[in-house]
């Protein structure tokens, strides 16, 4: 192999709509020892290629599409790729990662990864198989859902083709659009679905005939082994979340959310919905047809589901989620959990994030009922807390920008600023993007992980909630005491997992990996890539947080942005957590632990001592840090 | 032999990976000797694998003999040095799992790792398992996954 590194083919595609022209280029190695794949390098890329203020919809924005090391290889529930691009809702970085067997077929294909920049003339998609690559006429598929044009993919270039693939909201920008793999995986946050409609590019869809190598194979087996051994074998029931010997999957965690009140519930008025019952995992098993894996990966979280009577029936949801569940079910007030799935169903097809689907018609219909929203604004459309018809009509002018829908596919802060009146107050957003299905007022230091996640209101940058409800987090050696209603000690929590979760989201291994028990993910990456350097996770993870933030500095981010809706601060939560809110001082207390711990200032800007200690400092520089 | 429980099966290939990386070194899925479809629209999963039939028509459509089937263990084996690579064998296979390698001009096919099946040890879920269950029951089971297979069958 003329190539130095395992792990990676060292090839990146770079295609530009405007013109055409595809061409292959070496992956930067030089940040992959630095950044390692994945979300990581992906911002590096975005760093150096876009000039600030740029439309994130215009032809000058682009699409980094990144695996990480381990996707493809035999290290287990390593499937992952990341489609890293400047965001619509939020106007900063966003890396949304998926699994499913896209990312693996690209490295067989002989590429880390692609760059798409420009905007092509007419609607296309990118073909890839192996050495050839194309852009083909997508007129027969533009217009077309998800489902329907990826059977018309598979139809015309075999059912091995990989497809990614956006509908109907990415070809009308909605602002949420999401990209959908293998008709139930997504590159679901923040709007990269709408980046590729803005670029006429309705699909990626690839073949790969090829291999990747690793430095240590027989040390990388036995590794493999033993954890698969440990975690799936001996700790079997630490996997409830996924689908592992008959695990509820994700939706088990709306059990504890609803018991401890922050299961969020009518636009986040409540933490406990009194219908809880009707859509939790007793439910769900139900209907639960299969588990379904990902490559590499034999946990199976992914279940399928099916409607199988009434109104509802043929309705299918290919991974079934609590996020999902949450925020299009209890967010919403429905109960009907043939509706929450007939609402996730739509959101594939269209190509919605059903995070922010669920969240902004919950604040919709909060508007409706305050008065803000009238029939007349929604075209006689009673948009009232738990109408069933009501939403799923709704998210189908969503995906099409009709009446309404135009006003609500801009996302919540943009919708309320639009609106006014109050509104803002309850349009639960961090910078832009909608908050997902956890109340932070009954652990308030996951309001702090909201409010300093690098691209706005994710839950998978730090999880404290769980810390702080169910007994501690270990940083060092012992654990951290943490008390869900006092702001002590998150700000360190917060930036461990943040390190920690940056450098796993940047390996291709997935966030519901065998590992985390034992940490072993860096040996897995070293046994991998051959670089010893690479188990340093702390430092890359905070590598790659500092170059996340110097971005949004130069997008205008500050500390006044690192806040949260004011209905977290001025309204207490009701029962089980009752008077639960987070109090302005707390808040501040947190915000400023955490810039101080981080080394930023008080705006919460990397200092260039920080940046030199990363070995950065030509970025600091660059942005104007001094 | 193996015996194959596809309903076990949730497709997530590492079976493919093991194997190819056991014969070739590589993580690849072209260069492995055991298949996995999977219909992604509806989670059912096919695992294919020589079968070793009974009246193996790759031993018989072989012209150089590089098939031959041991009378005692059933096991059918492939001498790679003596394939011409005329992709012969590949038409015949009920199963569709004898594949050319394109860099050797040689065909390859499951050869149960000597013995140690690796896809047996990294499935977790137990949808493969080494047993050796009878042709009939082996037969039955070609014929199910061609069935599935078939476009006309749901």
């Amino acid at each position: 192999m003329s190539f130095d590194a395992c792990g990676y083919t060292g090839k990146l595609l770079r295609v530009d709509l405007s013109s055409g022209k595809i061409s292959v280029e070496p992956l930067n190695m030089a940040w992959a020892r630095q950044y390692i794949g994945c979300q990581g390098l992906g911002v590096r890329y975005l760093f150096e290629e876009l000039a600030p203020g740029i439309d994130p919809l215009g032809p000058e924005s682009k699409i980094v599409l990144l695996t990480g090391p381990l996707t493809g290889t035999i290290a287990p529930c390593s499937p992952k790729y990341t489609l890293i691009f400047k965001s619509p809702l939020t106007n900063i970085l966003y890396d949304s990662t998926s699994g499913g067997y896209f990312g693996a077929e690209l490295k067989y294909a002989g590429y880390d990864g692609l760059i798409i920049e420009g905007k092509s003339p007419k609607p296309v998609y990118l073909l890839i198989r192996d050495q050839r690559v194309e852009l083909q006429d997508a007129a027969r598929i533009w217009g077309k859902d998800t489902f329907t044009a990826t059977d018309m993919l598979k139809q015309w270039w075999g059912d091995d083709l990989r497809v990614t693939v956006i509908g109907l909201a990415g070809e009308n920008q909605v602002r949420f659009a999401s990209v959908l793999t293998e008709y139930a995986k997504a590159n679901g946050r923040a709007g990269g679905g709408a980046v590729f409609g803005a670029k006429n590019l309705k699909a990626i869809a690839v073949k790969g005939s090829g291999s990747v190598s690793v430095a240590n194979p027989e040390a990388l087996v036995e590794l493999s082994l033993k954890l698969m051994a440990e975690t799936l074998v001996e700790n079997p029931e630490q996997l409830v979340f996924t689908g592992w010997k008959g695990g509820e999957g994700t939706i088990s965690i709306m059990d504890w959310a609803n018991d401890y009140g922050c299961l969020p519930t009518r636009n986040f008025q409540a933490g406990s919905f009194d219908r809880k019952s009707k859509i939790d995992a007793r439910e769900v098993k139900k209907i639960t047809k299969k588990e379904k894996a990902c490559f590499s990966c034999p946990m199976g979280c992914a279940h399928q589901v099916k409607i199988e009577q009434g109104q509802h029936k043929g309705t299918g949801v290919g991974s079934f989620e609590y996020e999902s569940i949450a925020m299009l079910g209890s967010n919403c007030d429905i109960s009907d959990l043939a509706v929450v799935a007939k609402l996730n169903e739509l959101c594939n097809k269209h190509g919605m994030d059903t995070i922010t689907a669920g969240n902004v018609i919950g604040w919709a219909m909060d508007c409706f009922e305050r008065g803000l929203l009238t029939e007349k604004d929604t075209n006689g459309l009673p948009l009232r807390f738990g109408n069933n018809e009501a939403a799923i009509e709704l998210l189908e002018k969503i995906a099409r920008r009709e009446g309404i829908g135009a006003l609500l596919a801009e996302g919540v802060a943009r919708a309320s600023a639009r609106v006014g009146k109050g509104s803002e107050e309850f349009a639960m957003h961090v910078k832009g993007l909608e908050i997902p299905a956890y109340d932070p007022r009954v652990a308030i230091g996951m309001g702090l992980a909201y409010a300093t996640a690098p691209p706005g209101a994710a839950h998978t940058r730090a999880f404290p909630i769980s810390g702080a409800l169910f007994g501690g987090w270990w940083v060092g050696a012992d654990p951290v005491k943490l008390d869900p209603r006092k702001p002590e000690n998150f700000a360190q929590v917060c930036i461990q997992q943040n390190h920690w979760q940056a450098y796993r989201f940047s390996t291709g291994h997935c966030d519901f990996g065998l590992l985390e028990p034992g940490w072993k993910l860096p040996e897995l990456l070293e046994n991998c890539t051959g670089w010893p350097e690479i188990k340093d996770w702390r430092k890359i993870g905070e590598r790659i947080i500092n170059t996340y933030r110097l971005f949004s500095i130069r997008e205008g981010i500050s500390r006044k942005d690192d806040t949260l809706p004011a209905a977290f601060f001025k309204k207490p939560l009701p029962a089980p957590a009752e008077g639960a809110v987070i109090s302005p001082e707390d808040f501040e207390f947190m915000l400023n632990e955490y810039y101080e711990l981080r080394g930023w200032d008080h705006e919460g800007r990397p200092t260039q001592e920080k940046l030199r200690e990363l070995g950065i400092q030509e970025l600091g520089l660059k942005i104007g840090v001094r | 032999m193996l015996q194959i429980d596809k309903e076990k099966c949730t497709g997530c290939r590492l079976c493919e990976m093991m194997c190819s990386f056991r014969h070739e070194g590589e993580c690849s899925t072209a260069k492995s000797r055991i298949k996995i479809l999977k219909d992604e629209e509806f989670g059912n999963c096919l695992v294919l694998v020589c079968m070793n039939c009974e009246d193996a028509p790759c031993v018989a459509s072989c012209p150089t003999e590089a098939f031959k089937k041991d009378d005692n263990s059933g096991i059918v084996a492939l001498d790679e040095s003596l394939c011409i690579g005329c992709e012969a064998c590949i038409g015949v296979c009920p199963m569709e799992t004898i594949v050319l390698d394109k860099d050797k001009n040689t065909v390859f096919k499951c050869d149960l790792c000597g013995g140690d099946p690796e896809c047996v040890k990294w499935c977790t879920r137990g949808a493969i398992k080494e047993n050796d269950i009878g042709w009939q029951a082996r037969q039955a089971y070609i014929e199910q996954a061609n069935k599935m297979r078939s476009p006309n069958s749901a």
